[in-house]
């Protein structure tokens, strides 16, 4: 009876703050600018920098950590950051019955003018937005003296207190008005690349990709653009037709194609440059087949969110905020090609690679990953790929071995002047792509791949839609991974920029990107995509799979789901 | 059954529910309500954050009183105020007490990871955590009726259990180190460990 109770308690005061949150949604630019007039003064770039690092990490302008006390007690520094819980975006959270409320400025600032009557019918749909909910019921400006009030004791500007999440901060008068001052300005501008009528994306090729590749990834997301340009001008006549509202929630989408050139250091400038000739609010997909590590920093660097490329050897770390991935592609298969092999126990596992800067990645993970085990590695490397080249480097490999092959599908047609050794021989599926089927048939017995997707059986509906979808714009299927994955990235990207409405903060976008489900309508290739906060990486794990089925063409699971 | 064991039985249900109630209505915030309930756990293998293989219903009827929690690590504002409470309840709690944190977020929390995130909330050697398959984590939140679809959607909820013969006390909401051992010990007065039958 209580839980009931208190579940509709918590239902109608939801109802109440979307009320608010819609309020603050509907602030058109002009009346946004009217607001912050009477923000604090604004602060030089070295008290930002101070600011920040007390909001982000928990260490205050002295050096010294962060302190305050919690319901069970200290927390100090990092645990008793403001990012912890408010996020990066100031926006807030909601997590379980719990919101997080927003404290970006004008959350806490702005006055409530409007009535609940200009309730709009879209602020309803996301029942987990904290920036729609977040402001409490009875609610009030905060002032300076209150913002220290409610950092210090807990009680808000209405003289309520706080739940038991919110800490009560040890912070002088001054370090209180830094982070005043912070929160005031926190998402105060409008991102660069986005204006009332537009939304500019760039995707970055990098000069590896071989032009089919480069096509596929292309056509699709020119497609969804249309698309969904399309479809938006009739929204957004609607809109100013009668809502009567600013009308700038339906943007078109602007995609702007960043082609790099020359070797990778010289990459960061160039896009640099690009973004300086046309800003542009976050990277929509992109593509390479080798390092990708370059446009990671440049998105680190600006602030700028790389959303899921379709890259085989994403950078290893993954504690740049900025940058999203499908899966760690090639590093993924190493994990899970090492965990097999340290259950199957060969005597000696026998890499080959090329030249090639994802296998070298890929070949150098398996070799990290089975260091200090009873399996033996080795690593040999090809010079040119010949049949003479690969029958020496598979000469001495006996029942006993197992061999991984970071070959990629064009490398393939090879092996066909080569005998099979009368080991298994593990392929890389993200390497060898749709030509996987070219292998030639006395080496399908041998073969295992790394799989870090959905078996072909189970994601056949899943990817039907998809198909269909490519059918209707007249798009042959060429790539399977590249055109699934940047079909998925651009619906990711919708969902994500219809969701946050006018609250197009980069940051905001990567938090609400966080909150995928594993259960994601649409996973296209992969088994299931899951982020949480900080989480950087969807899709975990992979099967190995092998040739069977009743044609023994099909791939079929040799190994159940792993996750390394 | 002797009639001495059965009055022992109707004292030790009437005293239950009266320390239930006296819980339940002893905290301000409806947040320390509590149930009890018998789970029917699923005969699931997890993995442990030192990385052994286990059968989780072996790990939680080796005779130990348990207290769990479902949790992931990189959870931001729930999470880690339940963590800080099994820090805080370690210390205090006898030695045989196996505290259980379930990851939610399975294919994420790594053995690594969860040893690593152990360490940064101070967990002590009867503090376990347990990851596996993500449908063995589902099974499991389902068993617990914690299952809420998305990590995110989680409940802040602790499960106390003073028996494997016991049934399960659900406190919903953050119950407090304090209310937790208060309950964990009033339970242990009431209702441990099946006392042998009189003859």
């Amino acid at each position: 009876m209580i839980r009931r109770a208190r579940v509709s308690v918590v239902l109608s005061g939801l109802l109440l703050v979307t009320l608010a949150g819609a309020v603050v949604a509907h602030w058109s630019p002009r009346e946004r600018e009217r607001a912050h007039a009477a923000d604090p003064p604004a602060l030089t770039a070295d008290a930002l920098k101070l600011a920040e690092r007390i909001y982000r990490q928990g260490i205050l302008p002295s050096g010294a950590p962060l302190r305050a006390v919690g319901a069970e007690g200290e927390l100090v520094g990092a645990a008793a950051a403001c990012v912890q819980c408010h996020r990066r975006s100031g926006m807030g959270l909601f997590e379980g019955n719990r919101i997080i409320p927003p404290i970006a400025g004008r959350y806490l600032q702005q006055p409530r003018t409007r009535g609940p009557d200009e309730l709009d019918a879209r602020h309803t749909r996301g029942p987990d937005l904290a920036h729609a909910i977040g402001r409490s019921r009875a609610w009030a400006p905060y002032t300076q003296a209150s913002v220290r009030r409610a950092l210090t004791e807990g009680i808000d500007a209405t003289g309520r207190r706080f739940d038991a999440l919110m800490p009560r901060y040890a912070l002088d008068e001054h370090d209180a008005r830094l982070l005043g001052a912070y929160l005031a300005q926190l998402g105060a501008e409008r991102p660069a690349g986005v204006t009332p009528d537009t939304l500019h994306f760039a995707t970055v090729v990098t000069p590896d990709v071989p032009p089919a590749k480069r096509a596929a990834l292309l056509d699709v997301l020119a497609a969804f653009c249309e698309v969904r340009n399309a479809g938006r001008r009739l929204d957004k006549l609607r809109e100013r037709r009668y809502a009567g509202s600013s009308g700038s929630t339906y943007r078109e989408w602007q995609l702007h194609v960043w082609e790099l050139t020359g070797p990778p250091e010289t990459w960061p400038a160039q896009l640099d440059a690009a973004m300086q000739r046309q800003p542009v609010f976050a990277l929509l997909s992109g593509i390479a087949t080798e390092t990708w590590a370059p446009v990671q920093q440049f998105c680190a660097q600006r602030g700028v969110p790389c959303w899921f490329p379709t890259v085989d050897l994403p950078p290893t770390s993954h504690d740049d905020f900025y940058s999203i991935y499908f899966s760690d592609g090639v590093t993924l298969e190493a994990g899970i090609l090492a965990r097999i092999v340290s259950e199957r126990r060969p005597r000696r596992v026998i890499q080959l690679r090329g030249q090639d800067v994802a296998a070298a990645g890929a070949a150098q993970a398996v070799t990290r990953a089975l260091g200090g085990g009873p399996v033996a590695s080795e690593v040999r490397v090809l010079d040119t790929l010949s049949p003479s080249s690969l029958r020496r480097a598979l000469a001495d490999v006996t029942g006993a071995d197992a061999v991984v092959a970071w070959l990629r599908g064009g490398d393939l047609a090879t092996l066909g002047a080569v005998p099979p050794p009368p080991a298994p021989v593990y392929f890389s599926a993200t390497l060898a792509g749709d030509e996987r089927a070219r292998l030639p048939s006395a080496w399908k017995g041998v073969t295992r791949l790394a799989y870090p997707f959905e078996l072909p059986a189970r994601r056949r509906a899943n990817v039907s839609r998809f198909e269909t979808w490519l059918q209707t714009r007249g798009l042959p299927r060429v790539d399977e991974r590249v055109q699934a994955e940047a079909y998925l990235t651009s619906m990711l990207m919708a969902e994500k920029v219809d969701e946050i409405l006018e609250e197009l903060q980069r940051e905001y976008l990567l938090e609400r990107a966080e909150g995928i489900l594993a259960t994601h309508a649409t996973t296209a290739i992969y088994r299931g995509l899951s982020l949480g906060p900080g989480q950087r990486v969807a899709s975990k794990g992979g099967y190995v799979v092998r040739f069977g089925g009743s044609d023994g063409e099909s791939l079929v699971a040799d190994s159940d789901w792993i996750v390394p | 059954m002797s009639r001495t064991s059965i009055m022992r039985r109707l004292a030790r249900g009437v005293l239950a529910l009266l320390v239930a109630g006296q819980v339940a209505s002893s905290r301000a915030e409806p947040s320390g309500q509590s149930t009890r309930a018998r789970y029917q756990i699923p005969d699931v293998t997890l993995v442990r954050a030192d990385g052994a293989r286990v059968r989780f219903r072996r790990e939680l009827d080796d005779g130990r009183p348990v207290i769990l929690n479902f949790l992931f690590t990189t959870c931001s504002a729930v999470c880690p105020l339940m963590s800080q409470t099994f820090a805080q309840l370690q210390p205090r709690l006898d030695e045989n007490v196996h505290l259980v944190s379930i990851s939610i977020d399975p294919e994420h929390d790594t053995p690594s990871r969860l040893k690593d995130y152990a360490e940064k909330v101070g967990a002590g050697p009867r503090w376990s955590f347990y990851t596996g398959t993500l449908e063995a984590s589902i099974a499991l939140q389902r068993a617990f009726g914690v299952y809420r679809g998305n990590k995110m959607n989680h409940d802040p909820l602790t499960f106390v259990r003073v028996a494997p013969d016991q049934p399960w006390v659900r406190i919903e909401g953050f119950a407090r180190a304090d209310a937790i051992l208060a309950r964990y010990r009033r339970l242990l007065a009431a209702g441990g460990p099946e006392a042998p039958s009189a003859p």
